[in-house]
């Protein structure tokens, strides 16, 4: 991170620091309370790890940069977010400069897991400091720890802080402007076969010189003790592919001499834990964290935890579903007024269209996204911080896992339900990444609201007169389809493009926390950028690019006041919804449904609007009734109805399972950090809403339905 | 009394003995703190009975049903409310 050219400072070096730390440490908080909004959050190129860069002026006036690297519990990774923790320790990283200096975060509560992952940090030998966090809640829990005894034992400097409170954390920004920071004297017991093992591979790839240095070695044990499938890969990464035979040979000769190898590997280390642990922390009248478990006696209750977790979802739900439309409507008639405003200043033509129609109106398809955004992330991080995220996930485990997924599943697919952006971005609490993966596909085949003037009308075409019973259960059945589906396509794929191994389900249980507000809107706050910026630039470029398509070629009339049916059947849109016509015709659709399914592209919700142009119907809002009734009259060149029983239905079946929407299409490229899952998301989908609404129509007639 | 890890009754109290065939498991449950002569209390299953959630070294892990039938305990005996007694002491270190 230093830039290239700091001759102007030639003394005040800034520093870099890798934060580092198990999930549920503090870790993020402490990230957070340190840097506040001075972030810079992107991806790690070639995988959907967040990369978290930020800083703060340490005492000295000088910057000071932190990068918040994946929350792990062990150097030998398991999970893409841990390898990338792994892999930036390391210096395998040609994205990111390997850090100066690390910051542990280490939760003083659960000192002894907390250690394993650190003191293999320590033996790194980089210069490091470790933030004894949470010691509020280990006195609390009756566990006095003797830092000065730690420190000594670990040879390194900690300081004792609470990440949730900012005053608490000036020691921590004092010892990390410090000009020197000590390297650890912990260093690796092992016993002796191990040794000879890691000499045996470290003498293959390192240089003769660099073979006692810690960090080579380090990287020598772990190639030794990662999982076998990774091993290849890991090699190469380390430009040590010479070392691979070498290594598979120790570990073969490993099994052989010394079978519990793998165990002793670990649990040597958790024994010299154990031992500096007794000498260092004094427990007294231990309470252990009665709280959390009294809490999780109701919340995962068999009666209250299903009562708890219904009434948790059924709030947030409301909340994305039915407060957020107060401000979408307020967002939607500012832009609808600045529309009119761009129209009443600038002379007509062209410009102006562009304006008020492309730019405005595209501008306002992004931000209507927001209300929705924010309110979804305020729970997410409420959840999590408190630590009901988890109990959630062991709530649903058992259910998500009949279809392949895992319980952190619910969440992001329960919100798509109101909007599948939102709930796509809310996959990122899901660690694994064929899960999450998996869990991006199908999440936009769950009814969004987007999807319901759409239902709502094509059900009043069906059923005009039908009783409010008939429709309600056919939008019931719509939401099924759409739920069914999405499930049925997760079973699907875990079973065959995105099988692998069954991920190992562990999941930590953390202690409940008090939410702590500025976390929670920090999270928020960079969601709604991260959307704006990265997503919503697209989104902004596709819905111009429609608006031309529809707008143009212009009809050449002068004088007389331009017909805005004609002019759409005229466009481009118009043209390709012709050209259409021989593909879609076999689910009973005409060109002009075409023409509104080409402009249900930028949102399913125009449709409706659409619709309403293709047969000069005026203002849909004021007179619902009339588009409906309209429908319901229009005929074929052959005389016969357009609007049958079966094309609505097909239309409907059509609309629950096709991708229709290019800002979900924006935010799974940003997700995923690749054009291939999109694509594919839109083939699958549209593929298979094309062949079910097919099989309705088709089907329906060869059953003699009309 | 030696038996998987799934088959403890609720709040009782087991010293792991054996750990997975399966390399990926048991290295990810090593790390975890779970090792062969850890304690472990058996606090809760899902209202669903599975996962289960399991109290080792001071802090609650949960896992699968399938994943815990693979790790066998000894049941450690004269414990009759261990859940509790576990709170207290909650330390990860098998008592002799």
């Amino acid at each position: 991170m230093l830039p290239p050219n700091h001759n102007l400072s030639p003394i005040i070096y800034p520093k870099y620091y890798a934060v580092v730390g198990n999930p549920n440490s503090g870790k993020t908080t402490l990230f957070n309370a340190l840097t506040g909004l001075r972030q810079k959050v992107g991806n790690y190129p070639g995988v959907t790890v967040e990369k978290k860069l930020g800083q703060f002026i340490g005492q000295h006036g000088e910057k000071i940069e932190l990068l918040d690297l994946p929350g792990s519990y062990s150097l030998s990774a398991h999970a893409p977010d841990e390898r990338i923790t792994r892999d930036v320790l390391l210096g395998l990283r040609s994205d990111t400069p390997r850090p100066d200096r690390i910051l542990c975060v280490m939760d003083a509560s659960h000192l002894e897991r907390n250690l394993y992952f650190i003191t293999q940090v320590l033996e790194l030998g980089l210069p490091t400091i470790i933030a004894l966090n949470m010691v509020d809640l280990a006195e609390a829990q009756g566990t006095i720890i003797n830092v000065a005894k730690l420190s000594e034992e670990l040879g390194v400097s900690i300081i004792p802080c609470q990440a949730n409170r900012k005053e608490t954390l000036l020691p921590l920004k004092l010892a990390l402007s410090r000009a020197h920071v000590a390297r650890s004297s912990w260093t690796p017991q092992l016993p002796s076969s191990w040794m000879r093992a890691i000499d045996g591979v470290t003498a293959v790839w390192a240089e003769e010189e660099t073979q006692r240095d810690p960090l080579v070695r380090m990287k020598s044990a772990i190639l030794l003790a990662t999982p076998e499938v990774e091993t290849a890969l890991l090699a190469t990464e380390m430009r040590a592919g010479t070392a691979l035979g070498v290594a598979l040979a120790q570990r073969a000769m490993l099994d052989r001499e010394l079978p519990g190898w793998r165990e002793e590997f670990v649990s040597a280390r958790y024994e010299r834990i154990g031992e500096l642990c007794q000498a260092a922390q004094a427990r007294s009248n231990l309470t252990s964290d009665m709280v959390t478990q009294h809490l999780d006696d109701v919340l995962t209750h068999p009666l209250w935890g299903w009562i708890t977790f219904l009434g948790v979802m059924g709030l947030m739900f409301v909340s994305i579903f039915i407060v957020a439309a107060y401000p979408m409507s307020w967002i939607e008639m500012g832009f609808g007024l600045l529309g009119d405003l761009v129209r009443g200043i600038l002379p007509p033509g062209d410009l102006r269209d562009l304006l008020a129609d492309g730019v405005v109106a595209g501008v306002g398809g992004v931000v209507i996204f927001l209300p929705q955004i924010l309110i979804l992330f305020f729970f997410i991080g409420l959840l999590e911080d408190t630590g009901y995220m988890a109990r959630a996930a062991f709530l649903m485990d058992r259910v998500m896992s009949k279809v392949g997924l895992h319980g952190k599943s619910f969440i992001p697919l329960l919100s798509s339900y109101a909007c599948a952006i939102p709930g796509i971005m809310a996959t990122r609490t899901i660690e694994n990444n064929k899960d999450r993966l998996v869990t991006i596909l199908v999440a936009p085949l769950m009814s969004c609201s987007a999807r319901l003037p759409v239902y709502a009308m094509m059900i009043a075409a069906l059923f005009p007169a039908g009783s409010v019973w008939i429709k309600g259960t056919i939008m019931m059945g719509l939401y099924l389809l759409g739920t069914v589906a999405a499930l049925g396509f997760a079973w699907l794929f875990k079973k065959t493009i995105l099988r692998g191994e069954t991920p190992v389900f562990l999941m930590e249980l953390p202690p409940y926390h008090c939410p702590a507000v500025r976390q929670i809107v920090i999270q928020m706050v960079q969601r709604a950028s991260m959307f704006l910026k990265n997503a919503g630039t697209v989104i902004l470029g596709l819905a111009i690019l429609l608006w031309f398509l529809a707008s143009f070629p212009k009809i050449s009339t002068s004088s007389a006041p331009i017909d805005k049916s004609v002019q759409l059947e005229q466009s481009y849109a118009g043209r390709f919804g012709h050209f259409i016509e021989p593909v879609i015709a076999p689910l009973g659709f005409d060109w002009k449904i075409g023409i509104g399914l080409v402009a249900a592209q930028a949102a399913r919700e125009v449709f409706v609007s659409t619709m309403s142009i293709v047969y000069h119907v005026e203002s849909d809002e004021e007179n619902p009734t009339s588009l409906r009734d309209t429908l319901r009259k229009e005929i074929r060149p052959n005389g016969t109805l357009v609007y049958t029983p079966l094309t609505c239905l097909s239309l409907l079946v059509f609309f629950v399972l096709s991708m229709q929407c290019v800002s979900t299409l924006a935010v799974v490229r940003r997700e995923t950090n690749s054009w291939y899952w999109p694509i594919f998301q839109f083939c699958y989908m549209t593929g298979t809403a094309y062949f079910v609404a097919f099989l309705v129509y088709q089907g329906g007639h060869l059953l003699g339905f009309s | 009394m030696r038996l998987p890890l799934s088959q403890l009754q609720l709040g009782e109290c087991g010293i792991v003995r054996q750990l997975p065939e399966k390399q990926v498991l048991a290295s990810r449950l090593r790390e975890m703190g779970l090792l062969k002569g850890t304690e472990v209390t058996l606090m809760r299953r899902a209202p669903m009975g599975d996962p289960l959630e399991i109290r080792l070294r001071g802090y609650s892990l949960s896992l699968r049903n399938v994943d815990a039938a693979e790790v066998l305990v000894d049941v450690v005996r004269g414990n009759s409310n261990s859940k509790s007694v576990h709170l207290r002491i909650s330390s990860g270190y098998a008592s002799p």
